[in-house]
C-alpha cells in the first residue's frame, strides 16, 4: 500500500512534537483564572511546551531517589555523638504519643548506632559506614538535617512527601513542575517514575486535577524488577512495524475523511497528531530505556549485573539517560524486598544492624556512580539530585513484645534527606536536629519547604504555581512553605 | 501600672450586667471617657504598632482585609475577625490579639519575628486595663456585612424565577418550549441553528446518551425505515426503559459520589461493600428515583422511615455516599482522623448538592462565596453527630469505618452463615499449602547455597520463584485474614448513623484539630437560610434537616440543588453545561448561558417531582438536541465556543463508553448486573505483602461494575488511565477529555483493543461463503460508526485489507492467518478512528 500522506508533512504541520495536543473541554475554569490567579496560562494546544521560570532556574531537571521505608538518620548522615553515650539509657521521647512502644506503654531506651562514622573530603561532612562509595562525593553533598514531616505512617508520609497532603488528593511534585516548566523533549513524557512506591500508588505521580497530560509515566512497577520495566503499550507485540506503519496510514486517511465531513472540534487534529507523536515516542523511548549501548564500564560503575546493586544500578542509570533526554522530573525508587523479600525496604523495626546494611549496600553504589557520571558528562550542575526517604527513625530502640528490640520506630519529626548538583551548596549542611537526633530543631525544613526550595531551584515561585480548580487556586505547598535560601550556591 | 486600672472595669461581669440589653463591648468606654493615662498609653504604645505592623492587612484602607478583621477602629478590634474577637477587654487568654502575637495558634506580623518582648508586654497591659480606644468607628465594619450582602446576590442564590416563554421570529422552528429560549437568544444575536441531524447520526447520539453503548443493526433499521412523526419518541421512550441506562446515568452520578472500591491514603483499604452503594445508584436511576428523595437517602437514609426491610436497606446503603469518601485511615492521631472525615463530607455534600467549595471555610471565611466559618463549624457539628468511623481504641494504629448490618430474614442468615463457615475452612487449607511451599523452595535455596561450586543461576531463577511463592503465600494468608477479619457472613453496608449524642461543635482556628475557638449551634449556610434557627431538635445530629434543608420546596437551598441537577443533566447531554463550569456555582464559576431556561427547566424540574427521566426525556425532544454538527464561519466566528447552541457540539466518548462499546460491537461483553467485583480485600498496601492490585482481568462486565482502587487502577484498566476517568478523590459533575499520545499508544498496542479487534473480525468473517467482503466492510461500518459505508471507504478499506493480507503472506503466514490478521488489523482501525471516538 501507498503511503497516503507523508508522515514529515505532519510533523511539519505540528511542529511541536509531544507537546502538541489539543485540550479541550478542561480548561474552562482554568481560562476563567488566567486573568488574576494561575500565571501558567496553558495554551491548550501545546500543554508540554517548554514555558519559561518565573526567574532564572538553578536547576534544569530534578531526578529525585527514593529511599521508601524511612532511612534511619542516626545510622546514616546524622552522627550524634551523645546518642552514642546514652546507648542504653531509658528516655522518654516527647511527642511520639502515637507512637507504638508509647502506646504500649513500655520505655524507650536510646541505641547508639551500630555503624561507625568518620568524616569526608574537604567539608568533614559525617557519613557513616553505610556508604563507602558516597563518601568520595561528601563535597558535592547538600546535608539537609533538619526535615520533619506529618504522620508516623508510611503511606501517609509517603503520599505526603510525594505530593503536599495525605487525605486530599492533590498533584504530585512532579505533575506540579510539568505544569509548570513543561518539557524539554518533546518525544517523551515529562515526568517518568522508575519502578514506583506502593504506598500512595499511583497518587505519588498522579495530576490529581491538573490535566492528565502532566501525570507521572511508570515504568515498571512497585515490586517489579527494574531488569524487565517498561512503559506499558509502548510495543506492538502483535505486528511488524511496517504493517504498523501502514495501519497507522489506514486511521489517518480515515480520520481525515472524519474531519472534512464533520468539523466537530478542533479536538480532532490533536488527536490525528497524537497518533504520529505515539508512534515516534514508540520509536525512542525503548532507545532511551536500552542500556545495551552503554560501555562495560558505565555498567560496572552503577553497580549492574552485580546481584546487590543490579536493580537500583539499573533504575540509576536510567535516571541518567532520561536526565540527558530531557525529562523534567525523574523519580527512581529503592525497594530491597524485590532482591530480598524478608526484608522491608528501611523500614527496619527489628535487626536494623543487618537490614540497614543490606538496604545501604542495594544504593550506595549506584547512587555514587549517578553522581560520577551526571558529573562526567557536564549535567550534574543542572540537574538536582534529590535522596530521602518518607520519614526517619527514632533514636530509641522499638520493643518487641515489651523487651527490648533490635531496631528503629517511625521518626516524622526530624529526619536528613541530601540533595546534590542543581544550584545547591556543595559540602554544606543545613540544619540540625537536638543532640539525640529525635527532632529537629535548629533551621527546621518542613515537607513543604523542602517542596518550595525545590520548585525554587527550578525557577518557580511555589505561591505563584498554582492551578484553579473548584473555584480555588491550588499550589503544591498549599498554604505553607519556606524556601530555604540557605541552602543554594 | 495598678494605677491605670479605673475601678469600674475592676469587675467587667458587674459593669455588663448594669449595661444590660445595650452592652455591646465596643461601648465600654467612650472616647470622652477615657483618661489621660490611658490615651497616651495607647497613643505612644498600641496605635503606633498597630500602624506600623497591622493596617496594611487589616485596616479600612487596606487593599483587601484579611480574615475579615479590621484593626483600625475601636469597633472593629472588638468585633474581631472571621476566626473571633480580636481583643476583649481584661481577658487576655480570650483576645486573638495577643495569641496572635505572642506566636500561638496565629504568628502576626506573617513572615516576620515576633515583635519585642516589650511591645507585647506592652498589649498585655493594654489589655488588662480594658483596652481603653479612642478611636471611633468608620463605618468600615458594616460595610464589610454590606459586602456580604453583595455576595449573597449572587445569581445562583436567588429562588427561581418563571420567565415567560419567549417570542420567536422563526415560529416553525421550535418544537417545544426548550427551543423557544435557546432560538430567541440566536435570533437576538443574528445567528441561526444549523440543520438537524441526519437519522443515524441522531440515533448513535442518542444510544450513547442514554445507554453509553452503540445501536444495534436492527435499531438503526427500525429507526431509519419509521415514518411516525413520533419516532424518535418512541426512540427515547424505549432507551428510558433499558437497564443500560441506570448503569450509564448511575456512573454519571457515581462521578459525583466520588465512588471508589477502596478508602485510599497509604495504605488503600477495600471498601468491601461499596458496591452496594453503586448498585443502589443504578437502580435509583433506573426506577426513576425522585431526585429530592435521592439526595435525602444519601444523606440521611438511616433517619428516614420504612415499610419493609428492602427499603430500610436500600436507605441504608445510600448513606454509603457520607463513607466512600477517601481517607486516610493511618493517621495514628484519631481526632485528626475524624476532623478530615468531616472535612470530607462537607466538602462532598457542598459541591455534590450545591455546587459550592464549602471545604475552603474549614480554616477561613470562604474568600469569593459567602461562606463563613460559622457556616462551616454548624454543619461540622451535624456530621461530628454522625459515627462514621467505628470508635478508636487506644491502641489502633489503622481507623476503621463502621459496617452496618442489613436486614435479612434468619433464614437467609443462617444460610450465609454456614456458606461463609465453609468458605474459612477452604481459606485456611490454601494458606497451609502455599506456606509449605515457600518453605520447600527455601530449603532448596539452602542447599542450593551449600553447595561448593555455586550455581549462580539456578539460584536466580530460584530466588524468582520464591519472591512468586512468598507473594503467594502472601496472599493465601491475606485470604485467611480478610475472611476472619474484613469480610463477615452477614451482609453489610458501608453506612452511617446518629451518634449517642449529638453535639454542637467548636471553630477550629486555621483549620487545626486541636485549637478550639468558639462553639457554633448546629445549622446550615445563612445564605440560604431563612430567618431563623435550622430548627434541630434536641438530640438529633441534624442530618435529616440538612436533608429536608437541600430539597424542600420551601427552602431556599432547593432552587440551588435543583439548578445544579438540572444543568449536570444539560450537561451530559450536551457536553457542556448551561453553567460550564457544572461542579462550581460560587462567584469563581461562569454564569449560566441561558439563564431563564436553566431557571425555567429547574422549575418544571421540581413540579414534576424531581423526575430525571422526564427531565431528560424532554431536553432530549428539543429540536436544538437534535443538530447536526456543522461548521458556520459567521457563528463560529461570534460564538465560538457554541454557548448559544447554534450546533451540537462533537464530544469524544469517556472511557466507559468506549470500552463498553468495543467489547459489544466485539460480542464480548458480559451483561451481567450488580454485585462485588474485587478480587482482593484488605489493605493493598502493606510493607509485608508489598504492592496488591485488583485485577480486572476476567470481567468483561461493563465498565461501571470494574473496582475503582484510589491507589491506582489495574495495569487492566490503563485504558482508564489514559482516557480521562476522573480522580475519584473528587467531586466531578463534568469530565476533561485531553488528548495525549499514550491514549494512541493505548489504541495502536494494547492487548484489549487487538482482542476485541479479533473477536470482532471473527465474527465478520463468519460464514465466509455467503457474504463478500464487500458487504463485510458496510457491515463493520455500519455496527462500528453506526452508518453506511461510502463507496471511496469501500475501496480504501478492501486495498487496505488486502495490502495487510498480501504483506503477512510475504512474511510467511498461512493465508487463513493473514486474512484473519488483516480483517482484525482493520477492526482496530476502525476502533482507533476518530469518528469511532467521537459523537456527532
Amino acid at each position: 500500500m501507498k503511503e497516503s500522506f507523508s508522515r514529515r508533512d505532519f510533523l511539519s504541520r505540528s511542529a511541536c512534537g509531544f507537546g502538541s495536543l489539543a485540550l479541550s473541554g478542561l480548561l474552562a475554569e482554568q481560562a476563567a483564572a488566567n486573568a488574576g490567579a494561575g500565571d501558567r496560562t496553558l495554551n491548550p494546544a501545546h500543554p508540554l511546551a517548554a514555558r519559561l521560570p518565573h526567574f532564572p532556574a538553578r536547576a534544569k531537571r530534578v531526578i529525585f531517589l527514593f529511599m521508601r521505608g524511612g532511612p534511619s538518620q542516626v545510622d546514616t548522615f546524622d552522627y550524634k555523638p551523645a546518642l552514642q553515650q546514652a546507648d542504653g539509657k531509658t528516655k522518654q521521647l516527647k511527642g511520639f504519643e502515637l507512637q507504638q512502644a508509647i502506646r504500649e506503654k513500655v520505655p524507650n531506651v536510646l541505641m547508639g548506632s551500630p555503624f561507625q562514622f568518620a568524616q569526608h573530603g574537604k567539608s568533614g561532612m559525617w557519613i557513616s559506614e553505610l556508604f563507602p562509595h558516597l563518601t568520595r562525593h561528601a563535597d558535592e553533598l547538600c546535608m539537609i538535617k533538619s526535615m520533619h514531616t506529618d504522620g508516623f505512617d508510611h503511606g501517609q508520609a509517603t503520599v505526603r512527601l510525594h505530593t503536599g497532603a495525605d487525605t486530599d488528593v492533590r498533584p504530585s511534585m512532579g505533575s506540579w513542575l510539568a505544569y509548570g516548566l513543561g518539557t524539554e523533549n518533546e518525544s517523551l513524557p515529562a515526568f517518568v517514575t522508575i519502578c514506583p512506591s506502593m504506598f500512595g500508588g499511583a497518587r505519588n505521580y498522579g495530576s490529581a486535577f491538573l490535566p492528565a497530560i502532566y501525570q507521572g509515566t511508570p515504568i515498571g512497577g512497585a515490586d517489579a524488577l527494574a531488569a524487565g520495566a517498561e512503559i506499558s503499550n509502548l510495543k506492538n507485540k502483535h505486528i511488524s512495524s511496517k504493517l504498523q506503519r501502514q495501519q497507522l496510514g489506514f486511521i489517518q486517511k480515515l480520520n481525515r475523511d472524519h474531519q472534512r465531513r464533520a468539523p466537530v472540534t478542533n479536538q480532532l487534529e490533536g488527536l490525528i497528531q497524537s497518533f504520529e507523536l505515539a508512534f515516534k515516542m514508540q520509536a525512542e523511548a525503548p532507545l532511551v530505556m536500552d542500556i545495551k549501548s552503554e560501555s562495560q564500564r558505565t555498567l560496572d560503575l552503577y553497580g549492574i549485573g552485580n546481584e546487590a546493586t543490579d536493580d537500583f544500578g539499573r533504575q540509576c542509570l536510567l535516571a541518567r539517560r532520561f536526565a540527558e533526554s530531557g525529562v523534567r522530573f525523574i523519580q527512581a525508587s529503592h525497594c530491597m524486598r524485590k532482591q530480598k523479600p524478608g526484608i522491608l525496604n528501611w523500614d527496619q523495626h527489628e535487626d536494623l544492624e543487618k537490614n540497614h546494611r543490606e538496604n545501604a549496600m542495594g544504593v550506595d553504589q549506584p547512587v555514587a556512580a549517578l553522581l560520577t557520571d551526571l558529573k562526567e558528562r557536564g549535567l550534574l550542575d543542572e540537574t538536582l539530585v534529590v535522596w530521602g526517604g518518607e520519614f526517619g527513625r527514632t533514636p530509641t530502640v522499638q520493643p518487641v513484645k515489651g523487651k527490648v528490640g533490635t531496631g528503629r520506630d517511625h521518626n516524622p519529626h526530624g529526619f536528613t534527606v541530601w540533595m546534590a548538583g542543581g544550584g545547591v551548596k556543595p559540602g554544606y549542611v543545613h540544619g540540625a536536629t537536638d543532640e539525640l537526633g529525635i527532632r529537629a530543631e535548629k533551621d527546621k525544613m518542613h515537607i513543604h519547604d523542602l517542596h518550595a526550595t525545590i520548585l525554587h531551584l527550578m525557577g518557580l515561585d511555589h505561591e505563584k504555581l498554582t492551578y484553579r480548580h473548584g473555584g480555588r487556586d491550588f499550589r503544591l505547598t498549599d498554604v505553607a512553605g519556606n524556601v530555604a535560601f540557605d541552602v543554594m550556591a | 501600672m495598678r494605677t491605670l486600672f479605673t475601678p469600674l472595669l475592676m469587675n467587667p461581669c458587674l459593669f455588663c450586667i448594669s449595661l444590660a440589653a445595650s452592652a455591646v463591648l465596643s461601648s465600654v468606654l467612650s472616647a470622652a471617657e477615657l483618661s489621660q493615662q490611658q490615651r497616651v498609653f495607647f497613643e505612644k504604645k498600641i496605635r503606633p504598632v498597630l500602624v506600623d505592623h497591622c493596617y496594611k492587612c487589616h485596616s479600612e484602607k487596606a487593599e483587601e482585609v484579611e480574615g475579615g478583621l479590621l484593626l483600625d477602629t475601636r469597633e472593629g478590634i472588638r468585633k474581631g475577625g472571621d476566626t473571633g474577637r480580636a481583643v476583649v477587654p481584661n481577658r487576655i487568654s480570650e483576645s486573638l490579639l495577643m495569641n496572635a502575637i505572642k506566636h500561638g495558634d496565629f504568628e502576626m506580623p506573617p513572615d516576620k519575628k515576633r515583635l519585642p518582648d516589650e511591645v507585647i508586654a506592652n498589649f498585655a497591659k493594654w489589655i488588662k486595663m480594658g483596652a481603653p480606644d479612642p478611636r471611633e468607628s468608620s463605618g468600615k465594619v458594616s460595610r464589610l456585612a454590606a459586602d456580604k450582602e453583595a455576595a449573597g446576590k449572587h445569581w445562583a442564590y436567588q429562588p427561581l424565577t418563571m420567565s415567560k416563554i419567549p417570542l420567536v421570529k422563526k415560529k416553525d422552528w421550535p418544537r417545544g418550549d426548550i427551543d423557544h429560549f435557546v432560538l430567541a437568544k440566536l435570533e437576538e444575536t443574528g445567528l441561526a441553528p444549523v440543520r438537524d441531524a441526519d437519522r443515524y447520526t441522531l440515533l448513535r447520539r442518542a444510544t450513547y446518551d442514554l445507554t453509553g453503548l452503540p445501536p444495534t443493526f436492527q435499531e438503526i433499521e427500525n429507526f431509519v425505515n419509521d415514518k411516525d412523526v413520533d419516532a424518535f419518541a418512541k426512540v427515547v421512550d424505549r432507551l428510558l426503559k433499558s437497564q443500560r441506562f441506570g448503569e450509564r446515568w448511575g456512573r454519571h452520578w457515581l462521578d459525583v459520589a466520588r465512588y471508589a472500591d477502596s478508602s485510599g491514603g497509604g495504605r488503600d483499604f477495600t471498601y468491601t461493600n461499596a458496591w452496594r452503594y453503586r448498585d443502589y445508584v443504578i437502580d435509583s436511576f433506573n426506577q426513576d428515583k425522585a431526585y429530592n428523595q435521592f439526595v435525602r437517602e444519601q444523606v440521611a437514609g438511616d433517619l428516614l422511615p420504612y415499610s419493609n426491610d428492602d427499603q430500610r436497606s436500600d436507605q441504608l446503603v445510600a448513606t454509603g455516599f457520607l463513607v466512600i469518601g477517601p481517607k486516610n485511615l493511618g493517621e495514628r492521631d484519631k481526632e485528626v482522623t475524624r476532623w478530615n472525615v468531616i472535612d470530607e463530607q462537607i466538602d462532598t455534600v457542598g459541591r455534590a448538592f450545591l455546587g459550592l467549595t464549602l471545604g475552603c471555610a474549614r480554616c477561613h471565611k470562604h474568600k469569593f462565596d459567602p461562606v463563613s466559618l460559622n457556616d462551616y463549624y454548624a454543619l461540622a457539628g451535624i456530621f461530628s453527630s454522625t459515627r462514621t468511623l467505628k470508635k478508636p481504641k487506644p491502641k489502633d494504629s489503622m481507623s476503621k469505618w463502621q459496617p452496618v448490618p442489613l436486614p435479612v430474614g434468619e433464614k437467609e442468615a443462617q444460610r450465609l452463615k454456614d456458606e461463609f463457615a465453609r468458605m474459612k475452612a477452604e481459606a485456611g487449607q490454601h494458606k497451609k499449602e502455599a506456606l509449605a511451599h515457600v518453605e520447600e523452595l527455601q530449603q532448596q535455596m539452602k542447599e542450593l547455597r551449600e553447595r561448593t561450586e555455586r550455581d549462580e543461576k539456578a539460584e536466580v531463577l530460584l530466588v524468582k520463584k520464591l519472591v512468586k511463592a512468598t507473594f503467594d503465600g502472601d496472599s493465601a494468608s491475606g485470604e485467611a485474614s480478610v475472611l476472619g477479619s474484613y469480610l463477615t457472613a452477614l451482609p453489610m453496608a458501608l453506612a452511617v448513623n446518629d451518634m449517642e449524642q449529638a453535639v454542637d461543635e467548636n471553630i477550629r482556628i486555621r483549620g487545626q484539630t486541636h485549637t478550639k475557638g468558639q462553639q457554633v449551634s448546629r445549622g446550615f449556610l445563612s445564605v440560604l437560610m431563612k430567618r431563623g434557627a435550622a430548627g434541630i431538635p434536641e438530640g438529633q445530629s441534624g442530618r435529616l434537616q440538612l436533608a429536608d434543608w437541600l430539597t424542600d420546596t420551601q427552602s431556599p437551598a432547593s432552587a440551588l440543588s435543583s439548578r445544579l441537577m438540572v444543568n449536570r443533566v444539560w450537561n451530559y447531554l450536551f457536553g457542556a453545561g448551561l453553567v460550564r463550569t457544572a461542579d462550581n456555582f460560587g462567584a469563581q464559576g461562569e454564569t449560566p448561558s441561558h439563564p431563564e431556561l436553566l431557571d425555567y427547566l429547574s422549575q418544571q424540574f421540581i413540579d414534576e417531582a424531581w423526575s430525571v427521566k422526564k427531565l431528560v426525556r424532554q431536553i432530549m425532544l428539543s429540536r436544538v438536541y437534535q443538530l447536526a454538527a456543522e461548521q458556520r464561519d459567521l457563528a463560529a466566528k461570534i460564538d465560538p465556543d457554541n454557548r448559544l447552541l447554534w450546533r451540537t457540539n462533537g464530544r469524544r466518548m469517556d472511557v466507559e463508553a468506549i470500552r463498553d462499546s468495543i467489547l459489544t460491537i466485539s460480542g464480548l461483553i458480559d451483561h451481567q448486573q450488580g454485585g462485588s467485583t474485587l478480587t482482593v480485600v484488605g489493605s493493598l498496601g502493606s510493607s509485608r505483602r508489598g504492592y496488591r492490585t485488583v485485577d480486572i482481568n476476567p470481567y468483561n462486565r461493563r465498565g461501571v461494575y470494574l473496582p475503582i482502587i484510589r491507589s491506582g487502577l489495574s495495569s487492566s484498566m490503563d485504558m482508564y488511565n489514559v482516557f480521562d476517568f476522573p480522580d475519584s478523590g473528587l467531586v466531578t459533575g463534568r469530565r476533561n477529555s485531553t488528548t495525549v499520545p499514550t491514549q494512541a499508544l493505548y489504541l495502536m498496542n494494547s492487548n484489549f483493543m487487538v482482542k476485541n479487534a479479533r473477536a470482532t473480525s471473527k465474527a465478520l468473517l463468519q460464514g465466509d461463503e455467503v457474504e463478500s467482503d464487500s458487504g463485510r466492510v458496510g457491515r463493520a461500518f455500519l455496527m462500528m460508526l453506526g452508518r453506511e459505508v461510502t463507496a471511496d471507504e469501500k475501496k480504501n478499506s478492501l486495498d487496505y485489507i488486502s495490502d495487510f493480507e498480501k504483506e503477512m503472506r510475504d512474511q510467511g503466514r498461512l493465508p487463513q492467518v493473514a486474512r484473519e490478521q488483516a480483517w482484525t488489523s482493520f477492526c482496530q482501525s476502525l476502533f482507533a478512528s476518530n469518528e469511532f471516538l467521537f459523537l456527532n
